[in-house]
């Protein structure tokens, strides 16, 4: 229920813009919920990582620099592998792909659950019932199965790994935006902006929209997490970022596993850079959760 | 009951139908086709392509190719492995599924036993370090990619021990002990995801039943403590566990594809994996839609063991 002072106040007359506030608001959130503030910090290096990778890197990914399988050093900080190459410069120029399909395929999977949650929550009677029926059959399907047989027919690599990890991510995000979009549907002041006439595509994107931005954040914070897994999965299996391009899943290949009982580095770094990359975005999603929309908590 | 149940069959034709639609059309809509990968990637002619594509069905039309999917779906018939000549069907039901529900079930046998009574210690003991370190496993266990931790356990007790589960898939009447360390260590591994989700679900639903009035009640009128635990709140929790245990068997099954390709262990997620890496295009769509209808049909299952516990849900 909510109380009679949240419905009358307007939303939006709070001015919540400029740098001081948000500045303000990252450190109250850091100080509440430090593991969320941990991945938040660990998020904004790893971007900036696969930003400069070619600054950071000491060497070329694909340059040999060294003796193969040498163990950590100072000139090799994770060691080398199979072909002397320096597996941190491969772990540094890796977070691009990391980063670009793990935020692009969220990002993918995101506005198309907003597109598919928010009508069906919002238009609602025969739409809602056939889309939930779609939605219900897509999230019951074996996800990795049909990445992998679509990557039979199509070929792997970056592009369709992005779109086919973005638009099976979509229907379970979908849920929720709906809920949400339910939830608000009935509030004054939508009603209030249709007295005035305004039209459904208005009334979803402007008096909707900013109201469901919450929980929207938080799942897709979520995706980003689940979509880095994915990928690194389906690198390991060798049908995700196609080499010469570097990627985490791809150093834990097939090809190097004989390797590992010799070089165990090969494998620590790489699979350590995978989960730290995951556990951040799920715990500042988690945090973020609790903050934005307690509501949320057990979904 | 049983008009529940037919009803709930009844449903299940077109959930059946528009989820194998929905693997036509993904795997159709996207460009290119297997034939010209495999043209890319090996041996084969021009004309022995043109030969396959017509074997495939893959040079007619989509509707008629839809038409003949659905055709090999209801007889079950998924034609002959490009690769080896064996009928797809043959191979799955008689070596590699056997395999593969053994691992799937060991590893939710152990997800169960492991996640849930510590989700429900963390729940009673609330803020307590347990606590803390059963929230602490729950988020890492669903951070850290399986593939890894697999590839972790075959590697590092081998450079600390020297010992590594044995090489070369052995039957259990073949040889017991072998057969064991072949399926119990994946089964292990692959039971942390789930305990993680259970042991996060479980606290989090405890936490929530143990504030209802009727376990006070339970509690005032002097309840022993296991009682009002095992009786009263496990009961109402227990509700949601189970349609998220029935997701995650599912999300185990597709995840064998992964931890079969770690363990080298020789079944229906390998035979995928080997059929991709192929472009053994009937072996891949013989898998997938065996492993679909696997999923519907424990969502199906699913359901009719929550209407058993809890009466009051109605279709």
């Amino acid at each position: 229920m909510q109380s009679e002072a949240t419905i009358l106040v307007a939303p939006n007359v709070r001015k919540v813009s400029g740098p001081g506030v948000w500045a303000r608001w990252i450190l109250r959130f850091m100080r509440q919920k430090p593991l969320g503030g941990f991945g938040l910090v660990f998020i904004v290096i790893l971007v900036l990582t696969a930003l400069f990778a070619p600054v950071i890197a000491p060497h070329d990914y694909s340059e040999r620099t060294g003796a193969a399988l040498a163990d950590p050093s100072a000139d090799h900080l994770m060691g080398t592998d199979k072909f002397g190459r320096d597996l941190f410069s491969r772990i540094v120029y890796g977070s691009r792909a990391t980063v670009k399909i793990g935020l692009g395929a969220a990002a993918l999977a995101t506005a198309t659950a907003l597109v598919i949650g928010m009508t069906s929550g919002f238009i609602g009677g025969w739409y809602d019932t056939i889309v939930q029926r779609l939605v219900e059959t897509i999230m019951s399907l074996p996800g990795i199965v049909i990445v992998l047989s679509v990557v039979a027919f199509a070929g792997g690599g970056e592009t369709t790994t992005l779109l086919v990890l973005g638009f099976l991510a979509a229907p379970g995000m979908s849920r929720v935006i709906r809920g949400a979009t339910i939830q608000v549907r009935d509030a004054q002041y939508i009603e209030a902006a249709r007295a005035v006439s305004a039209s459904t595509p208005r009334l979803i994107l402007r008096h909707t929209l900013p109201n469901i931005v919450a929980p929207t954040v938080v799942v897709g914070t979520l995706a980003v997490g689940n979509a880095i897994l994915a990928e690194a999965a389906l690198s390991f299996l060798g049908f995700g970022v196609n080499p010469p391009t570097p990627s985490w899943g791809q150093e834990l290949n097939a090809s190097g596993r004989t390797y590992f009982q010799i070089a165990p580095h090969l494998a620590i770094f790489p699979g350590v850079a995978i989960s730290l990359a995951v556990f951040s975005f799920n715990m500042l999603g988690d945090a973020l959760r609790d903050v934005l929309d307690p509501r949320l908590r057990n979904t | 009951m049983r008009q529940f149940l037919m009803r709930r069959l009844a449903l299940m034709v077109p959930t059946f139908f528009l989820a194998l639609t929905a693997v036509f059309v993904l795997v159709r809509v996207v460009p290119g086709d297997a034939v010209t990968l495999l043209l890319d990637s090996s041996q084969y002619s021009q004309q022995e392509a043109d030969q396959i594509r017509e074997q495939l069905g893959i040079n007619e039309s989509i509707p008629v190719q839809y038409a003949k999917f659905m055709q090999q779906v209801l007889s079950g018939d998924f034609g002959t492995s490009i690769w080896t000549g064996q009928s797809v069907m043959n191979v799955l039901l008689t070596e590699r599924l056997p395999r593969t529900l053994e691992l799937t079930f060991f590893a939710s046998v152990f997800g169960v036993l492991i996640g849930i009574p510590a989700g429900i210690l963390a729940a009673m003991r609330q803020d307590s370090l347990w606590d803390y370190v059963v929230r602490t496993i729950g988020v890492a266990g669903l951070s850290i990619p399986g593939f890894w931790l697999g590839t972790m356990v075959l590697t590092m007790p081998s450079i600390w021990w020297g010992w590594t589960i044995p090489i070369g898939y052995k039957s259990f009447g073949e040889d017991p002990t072998t057969h064991l360390q072949q399926i119990l260590v994946p089964a292990l591994v692959m039971s942390v995801a789930l305990s993680a989700v259970l042991m996060r679900m479980t606290r989090s639903m405890m936490l929530e039943v143990l504030r209802q009035d009727f376990i006070r009640t339970a509690n005032a009128k002097g309840l022993p403590g296991r009682l009002v635990i095992v009786r009263h709140a496990l009961r109402n929790a227990m509700l949601p566990l189970v349609s998220i245990i029935g997701v995650q068997v599912a999300v185990l099954l597709a995840g064998t594809v992964i931890y079969e390709n770690v363990f080298t262990l020789p079944g229906v997620g390998s035979y995928l994996y080997e059929g991709v890496n192929r472009r053994d295009y009937p072996v891949v769509q013989g898998v997938t839609v065996m492993l679909t209808v696997a999923v519907i049909l424990v969502n199906f299952v699913v359901d009719i063991s929550y209407r058993l516990i809890d009466p009051r849900v109605r279709v």
